[in-house]
């Protein structure tokens, strides 16, 4: 399973799939899940939950779907 | 931190959706002519000349009002080329006028200031430029057409200068995979958002340039990188939704936290200049279901067996490499015209960031 593989391993294989576009080490390094990531893609869950929470009633927050496009940038960017 | 009013009309929009558990377009995408002023090598919709009956403007202007009548909230227009029809303005205008926001995927090259003052005016969402090369030889012989980007460039700035939130969508194959890190130095600070998106095998692009899964693989972990690197304001990036799904190893590729499935037919529609309607607008046009000048738009959308592929989708039906994967029930197989294009059938994008790991690593 992935997420239990050797750490030296994962990196050898990021190195060697980013190659094949000719990432710099720099970008290869940071492409891991990060701690910082993690925390904005907690807030951005939190935002989704509270809206969910006083659009719906406390309904389907499970379920929220925000979609993906172009104006989620502009929803978000001023948040970070 | 509060919401922006557009933003929080389209929250109340799907949140509605949510509620009355039924399918609102929340988002149109409408291709309002084929017409288009460049020759680009991964056109899905093969555009050029306009389609022989594209809709009439009052057509289109009674379309705006079907739309909002639907609970639509955002309208991206696009091509061929939008700014290449004589009346765009006035649609445009008319969407704004019923309440719904707006936003053009264009190619830059007829954006001139009489048009920017006209976007002005209207206050889109967003204005997209396609830019796929970090250099001039790169972009003009995608686009096949050369200056194409000095306009881009140009496009860009007086767009900045008018203080329109503009964005840039640079559609990836292997003729310029390799001009990402310049693409973002070129855009680095600029408080222009970025949208990557993978070029699939649909119209005219030829299927031996499609990026490899290594390629593919690296490309997320590039917009995952740039993301770890740099703040939203600094840098808003973000893959379409051709882009990402479930992986263990790398951060966020989309913006949203989690892909919870194709939304063709469920909150997206898709319009073809000439009243075809799909579910989605970049799936093939296997998938044209009806016409707005034989139904109502109502009567399309609302019809029960409208997008049947994706409302009425039951795990039993993932396919190839998607067969029991734990997360097949809401992922339904990733992008539909990825699955299409790829392997001729419905819910199975190989291009899995989650089965890559599984399979490579």
């Amino acid at each position: 399973m992935v997420i239990n593989m050797n750490q030296n391993k994962m990196k050898e294989k990021l190195k060697e799939f980013g190659k094949t576009i000719e990432l710099d080490d720099s970008d290869i390094y940071h492409s891991k899940r990060m701690m910082k990531t993690l925390v904005c893609m907690g807030i951005i869950i939190a935002t989704f939950t509270l809206i969910g929470l006083f659009s719906s009633r406390l309904e389907a927050i499970g379920q929220w779907y925000a979609g993906v496009s172009i104006r989620d940038f502009y929803m978000f960017r001023g948040f970070f | 931190m509060a919401l922006t009013k557009k933003s929080s009309g389209f929250l109340k929009k799907e949140a509605d959706f949510m509620l009355r558990k039924k399918y609102i377009p929340v988002s149109a995408v409408w291709e309002i002519t084929l017409a288009c002023n460049m020759n680009c090598m991964h056109c899905g919709s093969s555009a050029g000349k306009k389609r022989t009956n594209e809709l009439t403007t009052q057509e289109s202007l009674n379309l705006c009002e079907d739309l909002k009548k639907l609970g639509t909230g955002l309208v991206t227009l696009m091509g061929g080329e939008p700014f290449l029809r004589k009346d765009w303005y006035i649609i445009a205008k008319k969407i704004k006028e019923l309440g719904m926001d707006l936003t053009f995927i264009t190619n830059g090259l007829a954006i001139n200031k009489e048009i920017v003052n006209q976007l002005k005016e209207l206050d889109p969402y967003a204005v997209a430029i396609s830019l796929d090369g970090a250099i001039p030889e790169t972009h003009d012989s995608i686009r096949g057409y050369k200056g194409a980007y000095n306009k881009v460039i140009a496009s860009l700035e007086l767009l900045k200068k008018a203080e329109i939130s503009t964005s840039i969508i640079t559609t990836l194959h292997k003729k310029n995979v390799k001009e990402l890190p310049k693409i973002r130095d070129l855009i680095l600070n600029k408080r222009i958002a970025w949208q990557i998106q993978m070029a699939g095998p649909t119209g005219r692009f030829p299927k031996e340039l499609v990026l490899s899964k290594e390629e593919f693989y690296s490309v997320s972990m590039f917009i995952s990188s740039s993301r770890n690197q740099y703040s939203l304001k600094e840098l808003p990036i973000m893959g379409a939704h051709n882009f990402g799904y479930h992986s263990h190893v790398l951060g966020p590729i989309m913006i949203s936290p989690a892909w919870k499935g194709c939304q063709a037919g469920i909150t997206n529609i898709g319009i073809q200049s000439n009243g075809g309607i799909k579910a989605c607008l970049s799936m093939p046009d296997d998938f044209i279901e009806d016409n707005i000048r034989d139904r109502s738009l109502s009567e399309i959308w609302n019809d029960p067996d409208f997008a049947a592929f994706n409302r009425k989708f039951k795990k039993e039906e993932l396919k190839g490499i998607c067969k029991n994967c734990k997360y097949g029930k809401s992922c339904k197989g990733g992008c539909e015209t990825m699955s299409t294009s790829l392997t001729n059938e419905i819910h199975s994008d190989p291009y899995c960031l989650y089965q890559i790991e599984k399979e490579m690593m």
